[in-house]
This record gives structure tokens, sequence and C-alpha cells, in this order.
């Protein structure tokens, strides 16, 4: 199993790569977000060298729609970035997918939108425009997944682990918030955790120069589903660190590694995390919605 | 400079025809299939045939709205769903998923494929991408500020439609979960259960409060107006200026389309803009039921673009009646009741062609003919004396006091 993973230090790229991930994620505070540790473009230089020198592969995290007023300055970045050499760009906006694609054909390219690919004649038309590899829709179901896998197991992937993104807005709303109430809270990439007032479940939450986005109440933890689709040809997977400790990152991919035991590896993370399987087992519908 | 085209939502028929009538160039629904909007009142086949047709008699545009995000399960009867939209004559369907705009453009080369706001295209190349895959026009996101609108305009890749009015997601739209995950609807297939608009405990890294026990933390949205650069939207170049809301009622789109054409007429022919807008906005004011603000145009919005003390979803009760027909000897309109009303009401009429003119209501008739005092009975026929000629369709609603 080819293992995605982000990275934001040097110490990182080092484990990770003794442990044998795939390829490691860059994030930058311009065209990545949902990231509490941004690097600078020098930060991103050195790692990169290393990741050469370790023959890692790596790719930078654009995982934001980039509005076109934004344009030139990703486009300066990037060709800053492009002399870094990325083995690609993990992308969640479409015309950001096209730019890379006419302009930089030899990268490879991961578009992960986190909601819109849901089924297999998208997924289809994606690969033939030139998408690398699919990340599917983190709502779908077990069934839905295994559908897409049994078709294009070797162009998709997947979340393997960690807080999912549940939304994401253009909008500063926790800063927007402070400023309401009138309280100084520093919110810059720190955590907060939102609790509906009618509810128990705790969503974690991030703020960055981006916006605001939500994850999850609980840790998607699919180390059996995942043995399931690899027998059906999924070969790649995003293990989503953010919000997540060293430690339990290191047991995650020694797990997908299958060198430990996945009873094992869910004692020790569940100890930390509530565990569950998102919405593999539990599909989510149009239904007729009550009045609100 | 071209005129841009003002489109207005339906939720059933009766909503079409007052969007055309109140002065829309085209009107957007939803069918029973493929459509995001599971609470509006959906149009079947034969609704849409009959909407298509009314559009068309009246010199506008129908859109058909197949703008879910699908699942494998959900595709079947597309094709067939698609070929029937383009016999029936529909103008455009607005898409989300590109596979749906694939098999529309393979059905048909004259039915439009718009690309739905779902996509949040927020640049010029994303509308390269989809116009190489045969889309005609793309629904920005509303996360573009006027710059980002300019910009896309001036690239003359394809017509570009902005939304200048209604509800606003908060989240990047067709980006959002939050309902899959909170109440196990499918936003993106139409259950968005609005989560974002409930209140919120909030706690630090370390699990310590930060919220005001008196006004929580929510993310609920004002609504969208854009009468303040509306000009800038036309002088820009925008060809369609999109009002949200297959959900809201009749009355609201009377006055919501009636207003934004009007403004739109008056700064065509060069009246003073902020004389228009103060007039659009006093009569915008009489059907909102939220707060309303300008959204991404001018810059990111702050903390006065959201709703935290109240949701403001209080519904107008001042809607009394439509015009059914007049008789100028007696001045007696037939009207269509709606809400209650009574005698000594101070009323106004307004309709495409009747300019909020002021009356007091002295005479009712109701549906037995016999004088009454008060009527409130929704849909009775009833008359009432009216002092000046008005005309079938126009509305009658309360004047605040």
């Amino acid at each position: 199993m080819n293992l995605f993973v982000p990275v934001h230090k040097n110490d990182q790229l080092i484990s990770y790569s003794a442990l044998k991930v795939s390829a490691v994620i860059l994030s930058t505070a311009f065209c990545s977000s949902k990231t509490q540790y941004p690097l600078t473009i020098d930060e991103l230089s050195n790692i990169s060298k290393r990741a050469a020198e370790m023959n890692l592969p790596w790719y930078l995290s654009v995982n934001r729609m980039i509005l076109q007023s934004e344009w030139s300055t990703f486009k300066n970045e990037i060709q800053q970035i492009i002399t870094y050499h990325p083995t690609g760009f993990i992308v969640s906006d479409l015309g950001v997918m096209h730019y890379l694609k006419k302009n930089y054909p030899n990268q490879k390219i991961v578009l992960q939108t986190d909601t819109t690919i849901t089924n297999v004649q998208d997924v289809e038309i994606l690969l033939s425009l030139g998408v690398d590899f699919v990340a599917l829709a983190r709502e779908l179901t077990l069934n839905e997944v295994s559908e897409i896998v049994k078709q294009y197991g070797n162009q998709v992937l997947i979340s393997g682990f960690g807080y999912q993104s549940m939304s994401t807005s253009n909008r500063p709303l926790m800063s927007n918030y402070f400023e309401y109430i009138e309280k100084d809270v520093e919110f810059l990439y720190k955590r907060f955790t939102l609790q509906e007032e009618g509810r128990m479940e705790c969503y974690p939450a991030i703020q960055d120069n981006h916006g605001f986005h939500i994850f999850t109440s609980s840790v998607l933890e699919n180390f059996d589903e995942v043995n399931m689709l690899e027998r059906i040809g999924l070969n790649h997977l995003i293990i989503d660190s953010l919000f997540i400790d060293e430690e339990t990152v290191h047991t995650v991919i020694e797990t997908f590694n299958k060198n430990i035991p996945i009873d094992v590896a869910i004692a020790q993370i569940s100890s930390k995390y509530p565990l569950s399987k998102a919405l593999y087992y539990t599909p989510t519908s149009a239904v007729k919605a009550v009045s609100l | 400079m071209k005129r841009p085209e003002l489109l207005a939502p339906a939720g059933d028929l009766a909503r079409l025809k007052t969007a055309v009538h109140f002065g829309a160039d085209a009107v957007y629904i939803g069918g029973k299939k493929f459509s995001l909007r599971s609470r509006a009142s959906n149009f079947d086949l034969s609704d849409i045939e009959e909407g298509v047709r009314y559009a068309h008699q009246h010199q506008a545009k129908c859109y058909v709205t197949v703008n879910m995000i699908p699942h494998q399960e959900d595709l079947e009867g597309l094709e067939e769903y698609l070929k029937a939209l383009d016999q029936i004559g529909v103008d455009a369907v607005i898409v989300a998923s590109l596979h749906i705009a694939k098999v529309a453009r393979q059905i048909s080369d004259r039915m439009e494929v718009h690309l739905s706001t779902q996509q949040s295209s927020s640049n010029i190349e994303t509308l390269n991408f989809y116009k190489a895959l045969g889309i005609d026009r793309v629904v920005l996101a509303r996360e573009c500020s006027l710059e980002d609108i300019e910009q896309i305009v001036d690239g003359q890749t394809m017509p570009v439609e902005v939304f200048i009015h209604g509800g606003m997601c908060v989240n990047v739209s067709g980006r959002c979960t939050l309902s899959n995950y909170m109440t196990l609807r499918d936003a993106n297939r139409g259950g968005c259960a609005q989560s974002c608009r409930w209140k919120y405990f909030c706690f630090d890294e370390n699990d310590q409060p930060l919220h005001d026990e008196n006004t929580l933390f929510s993310m609920s949205s004002k609504d969208l107006n854009a009468t303040v650069v509306l000009s800038d939207l036309i002088r820009i170049g925008v060809s369609s200026l999109k009002i949200e809301g297959r959900m809201k009622s009749e009355y609201y789109l009377a006055t919501v389309v009636g207003a934004y054409r009007r403004l739109m007429d008056d700064l065509h022919i060069g009246k003073d803009e902020q004389e228009c807008i103060n007039e659009c906005n006093l009569e915008l004011a009489k059907a909102e039921n939220r707060e309303t603000f300008g959204g991404f145009f001018l810059n990111k919005p702050l903390a006065d673009g959201h709703l935290y003390d109240k949701n403001g979803t209080g519904i107008t009760q001042e809607f009394l009646a439509t015009v059914l027909s007049y008789d100028q000897d007696s001045q007696m309109a037939t009207i269509e009741v709606r809400n209650h009303f009574s005698k000594d009401w101070l009323c106004e009429v307004f309709g495409p062609k009747t300019d909020h003119v002021q009356f007091v209501i002295t005479d009712i008739l109701n549906s037995d003919n016999i004088l009454t005092e008060r009527v409130y009975k929704p849909m009775e026929i009833v008359r009432i004396k009216i002092p000046f000629e008005v005309q079938s369709e126009d509305f009658i609603r309360k004047v605040r006091t």
C-alpha cells in the first residue's frame, strides 16, 4: 500500500522514510489550508532537498480554491516551488489542476476535492482529463468506495486514517466570532473544538489565512476495510495527520504496512482518540428534511 | 453595453409565473430527480413542460437544475431524464457533476449546460477547463469578489452568472458535509439540514470554554444583497444576475424580482444610482426574512456578515392577496386572499405596471357577496374597493406602520 503522509519538519521526513511511506505532503501558508504547520518557502526548500537525498517523493498540497485575484501570486509561488522538483501536487481546485497539467505535464496530479467525486463515471472523466490520482469523496460508504475501486483501484486514493474534513469556509469564522463577543483570543492555526448545543460530539476546527475548517468528531480508522479494498485493487492511502500526535501516526503507518496487528494498533490509538468508521456503514441520503 | 439577464428561482408553477410576471428574464426550477433543495416543491415533467411553455410565451427562458452530486445509485434514468428535458425545450440544465454535464452535452447541442455554483468556480483556468468539456456558462462561487469577477469576465472564456440576492452557504458550496455527519442528510443530494445555522459551544486546545454563554458561536450567514454593486456587475459584463431561493414564497419572489427588475431598468436609463439603490432596498426590506449584507463582493465577510443572536427567520405576514381582475366602473377588485385582513387597513398594491400605490380598505365583499369587516380564509375569492386601476396578478400587501 502506498502511503501519503503530511510532514512539516525534517525529523518527520527521516522517520517516515524509515517507515517506508511512499510520499510525503508539504504545505505552504499560501497554497495550503487545513494544516497547523505551513512551511515557509525556505523551509520547504530545505525539506525538499532532504527528500530528494532520501529518494522520497513529495507532493505540494494546494488544497484550497484559488481566487482569480490570487492567481498571479499562486503562479509565482508554483514557479519557485517547481524548481525544488516536487513529484506532484495534491489539488482541490479544478482550475489549479488544469493549469498545472497544462504547464507542468510531468508533474503528478492528485485531485482531492473532499466531497464531489462520488461515482465511477466522474472518476473516469477526471482520469481521462489528466488527473493521475483521484481522492474519493469522504462521505461515501464502503460499498460505494468498493464500486469505484473495482474499476479504478490503482488510480484512486482514500483517506486511511484521521479526522475527516467536514466543511471549509473562506470566512474567518472564529475570529469573526471573537470580534463579535469582544474577546481577544489567538486564533491562527490554533485548534478549537465546537460542540453543538444539543449534542455530545465535539468537532475540532482550525482557522488559517484562507478561512475556517471543521472536522469530524471522531477519527476515521479503517484498517480492516483497507485490507479488503487492497484485495480489489486499492493502492494508495492518505493519512490525515492533522491533530494527531507523532507516535500515533507512526503506529498507523506501521499498521498499514502490516508491521503491527490491527487489534494492537486500535487498542493503542483508541486510548487517545475516539475512533469511528466515518460514514462507511452509515449511508447519508437526500431525505425529505423537516422544516427547521 | 449588453444588459444582463435577471434570473429568478421558482419552486412551483405559480411561483414561476410570478417571477416571469414581475420581470425575470429567465427562471430556474428543480425537477423531481437529480436536483438539490429537496424541500422545494419540485416540478414533474409535465409541470416543467408547462413552465417552459409559459416562460417562452413571455419571452423568458427556463433552466432546470440537475445539480445534485450523484452517487452511483442516483444515476439510473439520467439519460432519459435529460432527453426528456431537451425534448420539452428546456433552455439549459444547471449541473454540478462532470458526468451529468457530459451526458447533457452529448444529448443535445441545443440545450445549454450551465455549471452550478456547487463546483465553486473562482478562476479563469477553471472556466477554461469547463469550456473544454462543452459547458456553456459557469455560475461563479459566491466567494468571488468584484475584482475576481471582473478579471474572470475579462478573460472572455464564457458567460458567467453571479448570485445577487438571497441565502448564502457559509461554507464553500459543494464542499460541506456538516449535514451528512450531523444529521445523516447528504447536502450534496438535497438534504442539507443547515447545521451551520445552529449554535455551538466553543473551546480552546485545553478544552477551556471560549464562548459567550449568551451568544454562542454560529456560522449562520446573513443573506446576500448586491444592490450596491449591481451597476458594477452590469458594467463588468456579467451575463446573468441570479436570485437565490427556490423555496421562497410567491410574495418574496414578486417583491425581490420586481425590485431588482426596477433597479436594473432604472440604472439602464441613467437614473440616479444612489436613489435607485435606496428605493430598491426599501422594497426588498418588505420581503426579507433575514438580515442582508454585501457578501464577498467588496471584502471578505467579517462579523457583520453573520447572525449570532438570532436566525432572523420570521415570516412576514404582509402579503394579503393577489388581484384577479378589476372593474373600473365600480372600482371593485376581485382578489384571492392569502393572509387575513380587515377594513380600515392601510395597504399597497404593487406590480410590474402598478407603482406601489397605497389605499385604505373601505369595502369588503366576501365570497357570498356580503359586506364584511374582515376576511381570513386563504384562497377565498373576495372583492374590495380600490380607488385606482390595478392589473390582474398585482399583489396587495399591508403597509407597515
